[in-house]
């Protein structure tokens, strides 16, 4: 196993502290020993946060695809500071799909004609910059009548009750 | 003869519509598979690279209707032509049923229109994914979208969908190789 080696889990039992399940992907990011292998995973549910976390070689199966020479180089050239910024573990999100939420500061809505209170839908599971995306009803219909999902800040939201769509 | 290949019947009137079709190209990101994908345009959000280029890597639009490019300053993105027998052959649409069994026929504005076209069961919440899926691709590939919100999510469409005679716009992200997943069944009526 080498390094920038991709790899896939293929056991979750002991590795579930990090979120990190069974046909997971990672990087090999360093070669401790033998036995274990420092492995870089990025979370599924939110774009850009990782864990560094050591797994058994004998968990672990190389995959035949490969990183692009230009990102190996990129990463090479970064991985002390990107080994650095790792986080322990995964964070969970705050909203998941279809989730209704409430918004509780309008200042970068208000173009898409939402206030403070408004209702809506979390369209799907994945955290992008720290914004889920949100289908509002009531939001201004664009030149086409069309209403279309926003990204959100997570701050900028709470979870709603059924109740207050009604 | 390659260049027929591209005129499209694209409008109810009978007009046609010549579709050049292009591919949005950010260097170093493979199509596939998409587990390799999304681990490059993690590490290229991590060096600053543009979320935005890097979600529209790899996708399919008619040169008519596509995204502003150069997206940006220094942007390295490129389009790569190709034929519309490539974007026929790889168009898939994906609809998740929770589209309909929770959010359509429960959020209450949704609701109300659903059922008044006599969708509520999950039979129905079958038939709409089906029929959905369906209506998107023959639309798309004939070049019949809008662009609506790109962020660094994607590239959202407006597609005009048709149930009974009632005709609207349903939402859609568009993703690598003529890939379309639906994010709003109802988006409005069309105009």
């Amino acid at each position: 196993m080498n390094i920038l080696d991709l790899v896939q889990v293929k056991n979750d039992k002991s590795y579930r502290q990090f979120g990190i399940f069974d046909g997971m992907r990672g990087v090999v990011v360093d070669k401790n020993d033998t036995t274990e292998i420092d492995v870089l995973f990025f979370n599924p549910a939110k774009i850009g946060e990782y864990v560094v976390a050591k797994i058994s070689r004998d968990d672990l199966i190389v995959e035949k695809e490969e990183l692009p020479q230009k990102a190996k180089q990129e990463i090479l050239s970064q991985l002390d500071w990107i080994i650095k910024n790792a986080h322990a573990e995964f964070s969970q999100n705050k909203f998941k799909a279809y989730d209704n939420v409430q918004l509780v500061n309008d200042d970068k809505y208000k173009q898409y004609g939402l206030a403070v209170g408004d209702v809506g839908t979390v369209v799907d599971d994945v955290v992008v910059k720290d914004c889920v995306l949100v289908q509002f009803d009531n939001a201004k219909p664009d030149e086409d009548g069309f209403v279309d999902c926003i990204s959100v800040n997570i701050n900028d939201l709470i979870k709603a009750s059924k109740i207050d769509i009604s | 003869m390659a260049i027929f290949n591209n005129i499209i019947l694209a409008a109810d009137d009978d007009n046609i519509i010549y579709n050049e079709w292009i591919e949005w190209n950010h260097f170093g990101i493979p199509n596939k598979p998409e587990w390799l994908r999304i681990i490059l345009r993690n590490f290229y959000a991590l060096f600053g690279h543009c979320l935005i280029c890097t979600a529209l890597d790899g996708c399919y639009f008619v040169t008519r209707i596509m995204p502003e490019l150069p997206q940006h300053k220094n942007c390295h993105c490129k389009k790569l032509y190709i034929g519309f027998e490539k974007v026929k052959h790889n168009a898939k649409a994906a609809c998740d049923i929770e589209k309909f069994t929770k959010y359509a026929f429960i959020d209450s504005n949704k609701k109300k229109l659903f059922n008044s076209w006599g969708y509520s069961s999950v039979e129905d919440a079958f038939y709409l994914q089906r029929e959905y899926c369906k209506q998107a691709i023959s639309q798309y590939v004939k070049g019949n979208y809008k662009l609506k919100n790109l962020d660094n999510r994607g590239q959202r469409l407006a597609i005009p969908t048709c149930l009974g005679s009632k005709w609207f716009y349903s939402g859609w992200m568009l993703c690598p190789e003529g890939k379309l997943k639906n994010a709003t069944p109802f988006g409005g009526w069309i105009k």
